[in-house]
């Protein structure tokens, strides 16, 4: 029998430590993360394109995007989807379980658009959107590549990825073309958005991963019987691509700019100013082969530096199978760090930006390591989710192969995701298991990004599954309060991408960049949120914009979304709450 | 009360024989102990953590005095990430068996990747100073060394690994790196060359983190079992009976256009049509243009079936794709 005595001292204790925490820092917060993608009107259903030959191509996707696609400040949801291989039998499509009973005639499977209704519901606007092509859909970048104050998409594809351009009206023209884009079948799977040569335009960086076609598909299993997927490493690598922007036209600048690298294996981008030099750099996450750091030289070329900066490898020295990667300032160094998801008996990368050109991975001596070796990640970020102030991580996982569990029991195909708190001395604590028992069911995630959906300050979740359903969670419970901004550029591009806003509150001192890519296959919302803990405003904020630009303001509530333009200052602001 | 008296007695009695038995059934029994405690070794080798754990369990009940289902059980528990429970019985091990470098070494992996780096270095110190001829212990040394940022002592416990296996990829990359931290760029460069010459040749692999490939000492310990009974040695010698089995048809060495002489490029033995006799597969070698198919006919005499049996070329024979 139980002794009742130490149920009630327990009791008492941990209300002794509520009591303590509250006392101390004043935040107690008892976050979830709620699942509300039925009640939010999102019925998504990946088709992959499997029908039994293991393709390659059908358990790397998909991804998904955040775009607030007609300028009303709530951020709308693009879904990436899949289709049937060509000559073999629709299964999906077939009973319309991609949520559009329309599909179940034409048999195919297409990308999804759900504006936001502001009222924590969505509607599906595809069909009118023109979005709705069937290609065999894995990632999307979003930014304002015209200047014409409306983001447009760039989905990434098996074969010919696709750029659409936003017509300001809720519809978009497939603009791939015209553009120059044409040509390239490749098999792309991350993009980013960026201004390497700081001319106020946004060109486009593009991830390839390897040399696949249905033909020239390989055979592989994992127990000597069944065909398995295999790994990157039994195919030729592909080159990452740039399209320097040349004003609506682009050009393939990748041979120029110094990127052509026919090794690499490509799955994760992300853009990210390592040296503190102003100028864009890019870290290329590679699977099985070393991954890149290109450090932009500032003449329109990068330069090659993962070895000597020490992001190539392991700590063991190990090409991991790198997949999603972000970065950010997760403990206010001054410098920008990565994390970077790896395979199954792979710990995930922390490398932390030691100031001189040096990265070290942190990951085995914080939680983020030991938690992480034996799940299988893809999409990833820091995102402030408990507004504290002090940049979290979310890892998306999932692993490659349905029938892993048959030859490797202590790695499963659905997995848990990982949430850790960071708790501002380098150190992370995992807390997945408190946010809710849907966040914390095993899935086969792929892509994953956020925003603040409902306009409460905190931000949300969105993660895909493979040949699965879309999941859209609910920050909820918070009481940490938070400043959110957008950017409107000028002389710099329109979204302000490469700016950094440099935010302080009492001694807090934080900053983030306005970036697009990162994570896996999936782009996050194009709005800044700060987490400001219990203080009631930012004593200043300052953004030193891509042109070179520096606007400072000073005393901006919580409470808010402000839009700030280069040069000018607030010229837009709406409370938290507010329809 | 005489009836009542005996009944009681008796009752008594059976108890106390009950009890005999069933504690003659409990003297330890090493045997059954070892053996289980090797079934959860191989376990273990397939990655099956729970089972292993589960007969190191089975062991220890067996016989309580194997010391090394300690280890054992802390080394399962700490792959299946069960790690406050693994640190207690790697504890035990280390303190009862304090020359068995096995125990430490497992302590030194779990204060790595805690975030204890010291106690990790004396873990590894000590294992050191019970096999100083352990490369990747001076490894994991000196790459906790490089996570507390001493590079001196970490650069020193690299050489020393790589004095006795100078292919130690990881130990030539954390070399590399502690040269990069500690702003020696010539020699960091130099290190960093011969560890892309040694994993780019595949002269050596770095090493990885899934069970057993962290070292030996990371890997559970069987134990030894004394053989039930020794067998007589049976002398065993190969005869040369290619002619008698009927293989002749074919020389395996043949001269080619320069003289020297060219031998085939291997061999295949398989059942291709599942009678339960390996047949033998010769591939073309190149010089004849013709590949050859032996029929193994079960009474030690092959047949030359080619001809009946068409292997057509299809494609150029090449190594199987990694995967």
């Amino acid at each position: 029998m139980r002794d009742p005595f130490s149920g009630f001292l327990r009791v008492s204790v941990s209300l002794w430590l509520t009591v303590l925490t509250f006392g101390v820092t004043a935040r107690a917060q008892t976050i979830v993360f709620r699942d509300i993608t039925a009640q939010a009107g999102i019925h998504f259903t990946h088709n992959n394109g499997a029908f039994g030959k293991k393709w390659l191509p059908e358990t790397m996707g998909p991804g998904c995007a955040f775009i607030d696609y007609d300028n009303d400040g709530w951020p709308d949801i693009l879904l990436i989807n899949g289709q049937d291989w060509p000559g073999h039998p629709p299964h999906l499509a077939k009973t319309g379980r991609d949520g559009d009973p329309g599909h179940a005639k034409s048999g195919a499977t297409m990308p999804k658009l759900y504006h936001n209704n502001h009222d924590g519901t969505f509607t599906d606007v595809t069909s009118k959107s023109g979005l709705g092509i069937s290609i065999f859909g894995l990632g999307a970048a979003v930014g304002d590549f015209g200047n014409d104050g409306f983001d447009d998409i760039f989905i990434t594809a098996v074969g010919q990825s696709h750029l659409f351009h936003n017509n300001g009206n809720g519809t978009f023209t497939d603009v791939t073309k015209a553009a120059g884009l044409w040509g390239p079948s490749e098999f792309s799977t991350s993009a980013a958005w960026f201004d390497y040569d700081r001319d106020g335009k946004l060109d486009l960086v593009v991830s390839n991963y390897v040399q696949w076609s249905e033909k020239g598909d390989l055979y592989c299993t994992l127990d000597g019987a069944h065909k398995s997927y295999c790994t990157p490493e039994s195919y030729k690598g592909t080159s990452v691509r740039l399209w320097h922007n040349l004003g609506g036209k682009f050009e393939d600048a990748t041979q120029k700019a110094g990127l052509n690298d026919p090794t690499s294996k490509s799955l994760g981008i992300a853009t990210l100013d390592y040296n503190n030099d102003g100028w864009p750099d890019l870290l290329i996450a590679n699977d099985t082969q070393p991954n890149k750091l290109y450090l932009n030289k500032k003449n329109g070329a990068f330069e090659e530096h993962a070895v000597s900066a020490g992001v190539a490898f392991s700590e063991d020295g190990i090409a991991r199978a790198g997949m999603g990667v972000d970065a950010a300032d997760y403990d206010r160094s001054g410098s920008a760090s990565l994390i970077i998801t790896n395979f199954a008996n792979q710990m995930i990368s922390l490398y932390h930006n030691e100031g001189n050109g040096l990265f070290v991975d942190e990951a085995p001596r914080s939680e983020v390591g030991r938690a992480s070796l034996v799940t299988l990640g893809f999409g990833c970020f820091f995102f402030d989710y408990d507004n504290d102030g002090w940049p979290d991580i979310f890892i998306a996982d999932g692993h490659i192969e349905n029938e892993i569990e048959r030859v490797q029991k202590r790695v499963s195909y659905a997995e848990p995701p990982h949430l850790f708190r960071n708790l501002g001395n380098g150190k992370f604590e995992e807390v997945t298991t408190k946010m809710g028992a849907g966040f914390a069911a095993p899935k086969v995630a792929r892509g994953a990004a956020y925003a603040d959906i409902n306009n409460d300050g905190a931000l949300d979740i969105l993660v895909m599954t493979n040949g699965g359903p879309a999941h859209l969670y609910r920050n909820e419970g918070g009481t940490n309060q938070s400043l959110r901004v957008k950017l409107v550029g000028a002389k710099s591009n329109r979204d302000g991408i490469g700016a950094i806003v440099r935010v302080t509150a009492g001694n807090d001192k934080q900053w983030l960049m306005m970036k697009s890519g990162s994570s896996y296959l999936s782009q996050s919302e194009l709005v800044l949120t700060f987490g400001l803990g219990s203080k009631t405003k930012a004593d200043t904020v300052e953004i030193q914009w891509p042109s070179g630009q520096v606007d400072k303001l000073s005393n901006i509530a919580r409470g808010q979304t402000v839009t700030i333009q280069e040069a000018k200052g607030v010229i837009a602001a709406r409370p938290y709450g507010k329809r | 009360m005489t009836k009542k008296f005996t009944i009681a007695f008796i009752a008594i009695f059976v108890l106390a024989l009950l009890v005999a038995l069933v504690g003659a059934a409990a003297p330890a029994n090493p045997q059954e102990a070892a053996r289980l405690n090797n079934i959860g070794v191989a376990y273990m080798n397939q990655q099956l953590f729970e089972k292993g754990l589960k007969a190191f369990e089975e062991a220890a009940a067996k016989d309580p005095n194997l010391k090394v289902t300690a280890l054992n059980r802390g080394v399962a528990l700490l792959n299946l990430q069960r790690v406050e429970e693994a640190k207690a019985l790697l504890e035990k091990a280390s303190k009862d068996d304090p020359n068995d470098p096995h125990a430490f070494y497992s302590l030194g992996l779990y204060y790595k990747n805690s975030s204890d780096p010291e106690a990790a270095v004396a873990d590894f110190r000590r294992v050191t100073e019970i096999d100083p001829n352990d490369a990747d212990t001076w490894y994991f040394l000196g790459s906790t060394y490089a996570q507390l940022k001493q590079f001196p002592e970490a650069i020193s416990a690299f050489e020393h690994a790589l004095k006795i296996d100078p292919l130690h990829a990881s130990a030539q990359f954390g070399l590399a790196r502690a040269y990069q931290q500690s702003g020696q760029a010539d020699p960091a460069h130099e290190a960093m060359k011969k560890f892309q010459y040694i994993t780019q040749n595949k002269l050596g692999s770095p090493i990885s983190l899934a069970y057993g490939e962290q070292g030996k000492y990371s890997r559970a310990e069987e134990s030894p079992v004394a053989a039930e009974k020794v067998l007589p040695q049976i002398p065993v010698k190969f005869v040369d009976v290619t002619k008698g089995a009927g293989l002749t048809s074919r020389p395996s060495v043949r001269p080619t256009k320069d003289g020297a002489s060219f031998a085939g490029p291997g061999a295949c033995f398989l059942d291709y049509d599942n009678d339960g006799n390996i047949d033998l597969f010769l591939p073309d070698d190149g010089t004849q243009g013709s590949m050859s198919l032996y029929h193994n006919l079960g009474n030690g005499k092959f047949e030359d079936v080619t001809k009946n049996r068409p292997c057509r070329k299809s494609r150029q024979s090449h190594p199987p794709s990694p995967q």
